[in-house]
């Protein structure tokens, strides 16, 4: 059987042509070839074409709509984006091996991976990050065939972009690190996760716990009244100090000592004296409750003439959750920061801020950033962490002034 | 090959085999080779994509 078809087709292109001449099966050959080459180049383009990116549900029910919210469906100069314009490589090679990609997305959509808007909107910070790599490694090419640097005329940008834009021109910057989301919703931060955290939960479960000891919280735990979880009663914060006072099975009895202002439910606890560097948020129910917290002193914030209480308290949380040292969780945050705060300028000292005027400042920017919520969290504790309050070589250094100035065109 | 071809109705029928061929090879074998070449060649890109250039620049 397979020896037959071998030979048939070796005939086909061994056997010399006996009766058809020469110059007929060129002819033919050639017409054959043009004729094959331009229906290759047809399904390219419609293969490339809005209504078949559309004709897949997942595509029209939730891309769509959402373009159709943006300048680049309909815009006072009539030029429309279609999908292939940003996601479809121009030049041959990339092009073909993102249509052989595509497979995978055929597969996906024969077996529903994304099949409803819930299950495509938790899949999409996936979608979304092959997106961002890509449109990063190659400057956002597909974009700029549209808007490049060099066409732009800055003067006449809306003042809050000049500044930014020169700035991303002058460093030849691609458009996506700054324009995510320029197209689509973006993807639900709070699902993402940052896989830097997974180092710190392994460090973690690989930490020696001493009962006395001191440790720091590399999660954001849920605490507790008692080992068997039968009553929560807040949330300790990431890097939040804590001393170790026993563990039972997978759960840790530790002792919290820290500061809140004495007003109000006084809920939220801080890790110093007159800093808002919150370590640990209680429930109402329970954060005025003298048995469980114990007020040690009380101190007058002369800067705000509120009280401040040194409180304590002893509660239960979940065992691997704790490292002996903050560091490991500092660089993770300090190369986040690094990365992302760097974009559109040079990313200010740590030191050149206080540890209450940090939450504010980050607050305006890290909307900016496509940090999700656990990192942004880790972020601002380690710029307040690492502020003036906590730096010797504070202010007065000139190398931070320029920081934010050189933002400036 | 000379003997076989003296008679016309073995020669129609050579004639008729050959264009077959030649139809078949031009207008099914070529472009389904040159979609399959184009194919692995498409694979062949995203695979070292994957492995060792890293997302095209
Ligand atoms: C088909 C051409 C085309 C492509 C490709 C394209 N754009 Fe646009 N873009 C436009 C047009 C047209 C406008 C609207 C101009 C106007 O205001 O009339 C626009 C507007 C914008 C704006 C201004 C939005 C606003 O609120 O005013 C930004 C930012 C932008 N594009 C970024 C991008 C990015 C990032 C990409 C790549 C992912 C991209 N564009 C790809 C054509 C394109
Ligand atoms: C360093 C970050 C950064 C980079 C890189 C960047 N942009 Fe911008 N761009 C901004 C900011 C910030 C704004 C203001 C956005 C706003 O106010 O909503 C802006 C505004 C714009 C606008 C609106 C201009 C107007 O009329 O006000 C367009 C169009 C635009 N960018 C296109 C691009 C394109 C195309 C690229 C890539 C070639 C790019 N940007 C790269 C930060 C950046
Ligand atoms: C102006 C350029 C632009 C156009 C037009 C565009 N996209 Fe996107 N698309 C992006 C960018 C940029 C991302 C990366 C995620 C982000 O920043 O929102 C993306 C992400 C996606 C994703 C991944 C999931 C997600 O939301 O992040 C899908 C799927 C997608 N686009 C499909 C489409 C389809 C289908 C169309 C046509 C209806 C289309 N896109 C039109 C720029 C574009
Ligand atoms: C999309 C561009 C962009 C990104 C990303 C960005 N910033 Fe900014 N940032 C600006 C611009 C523009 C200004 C100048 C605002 C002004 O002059 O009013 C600024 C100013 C600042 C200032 C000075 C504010 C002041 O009042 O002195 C600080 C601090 C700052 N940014 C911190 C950050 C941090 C932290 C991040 C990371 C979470 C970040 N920025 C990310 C655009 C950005």
């Amino acid at each position: 059987m397979i020896k037959n078809l071998y030979r048939t087709v070796k005939n086909l292109f061994q056997r010399p042509s006996t009766k058809i001449g020469l110059g007929v099966l060129v002819m033919g050959g050639f017409i054959a070839g043009a004729i094959a080459w331009l229906g290759f180049n047809t399904a390219l383009h419609a293969t490339s074409k809005e209504e078949f990116c559309l004709s897949c549900h997942s595509m029209h029910d939730n891309l769509l709509p959402e373009l159709q919210k943006t300048v680049h469906w309909s815009n006072r100069t009539g030029v429309r984006t279609r999908c292939s314009d940003c996601h479809v490589p121009h030049n041959f090679t990339d092009k073909i091996a993102r249509k052989m990609q595509a497979s995978r997305e055929v597969w996906g959509e024969l077996i529903g991976t994304i099949g409803t808007r819930e299950k495509f909107q938790e899949h999409r910070i996936v979608l979304a990050r092959r997106e961002w790599k890509r449109l990063s490694a190659n400057g956002s090419r597909e974009c700029r065939v549209c808007h490049d640097y060099k066409d732009m005329d800055f003067n006449v940008m809306r003042p809050a972009s000049q500044v930014a834009m020169r700035r991303a021109a002058e460093r030849d910057e691609s458009c996506i690190s700054c324009h995510k989301g320029i197209a689509h919703q973006l993807p639900d931060m709070k699902g993402a996760h940052n896989p830097a955290f997974d180092t710190l939960v392994s460090a973690a479960s690989g930490q020696n716990i001493e009962a006395g000891g001191e440790y720091f919280a590399i999660l954001p735990r849920d605490l507790f009244t008692d080992p068997q979880m039968t009553q929560k009663i807040g949330l300790l914060e990431v890097g939040a100090k804590v001393k170790m006072l026993e563990t039972q099975g997978n759960m840790q009895r530790v002792e919290l000592d820290l500061w809140r202002k004495n007003k109000g439910y006084g809920r939220v606890w801080y890790s110093q004296f007159g800093l808002n560097i919150t370590s640990a948020i209680l429930e109402k129910t329970v954060s005025r409750d003298d048995n469980l917290v114990k007020v040690l002193e009380a101190q007058e914030d002369l800067l705000t003439g509120l009280e401040w209480q040194r409180v304590k308290a002893e509660v239960w949380m979940q065992a691997e959750s704790l490292l002996a040292s903050p560091e490991p969780i500092w660089s993770i945050a300090r190369s986040s920061y690094s990365s992302s705060c760097s974009t559109c300028h040079r990313q200010p000292q740590e030191a050149h801020f206080d540890a209450n005027t940090w939450p504010g400042l980050f607050g305006g920017m890290v909307g900016f950033t496509s940090m999700d919520e656990d990192t942004a969290k880790v972020v601002l504790k380690y710029l307040q962490n690492h502020s003036s309050d906590f730096s010797e070589t504070a202010h007065g250094n000139d190398a931070t002034k320029g920081a934010v100035q050189t933002a400036r065109p | 090959m000379k003997t076989s071809m003296n008679t016309t109705s073995e020669m129609t029928t050579g004639n008729r085999k050959e264009w077959l061929s030649f139809l078949l090879l031009a207008f099914i074998v070529l472009p389904t080779v040159m979609v399959g070449a184009i194919a692995i060649y498409g694979f062949a890109v995203w695979g070292l994509q994957i492995l060792v250039f890293g997302p095209p620049s």
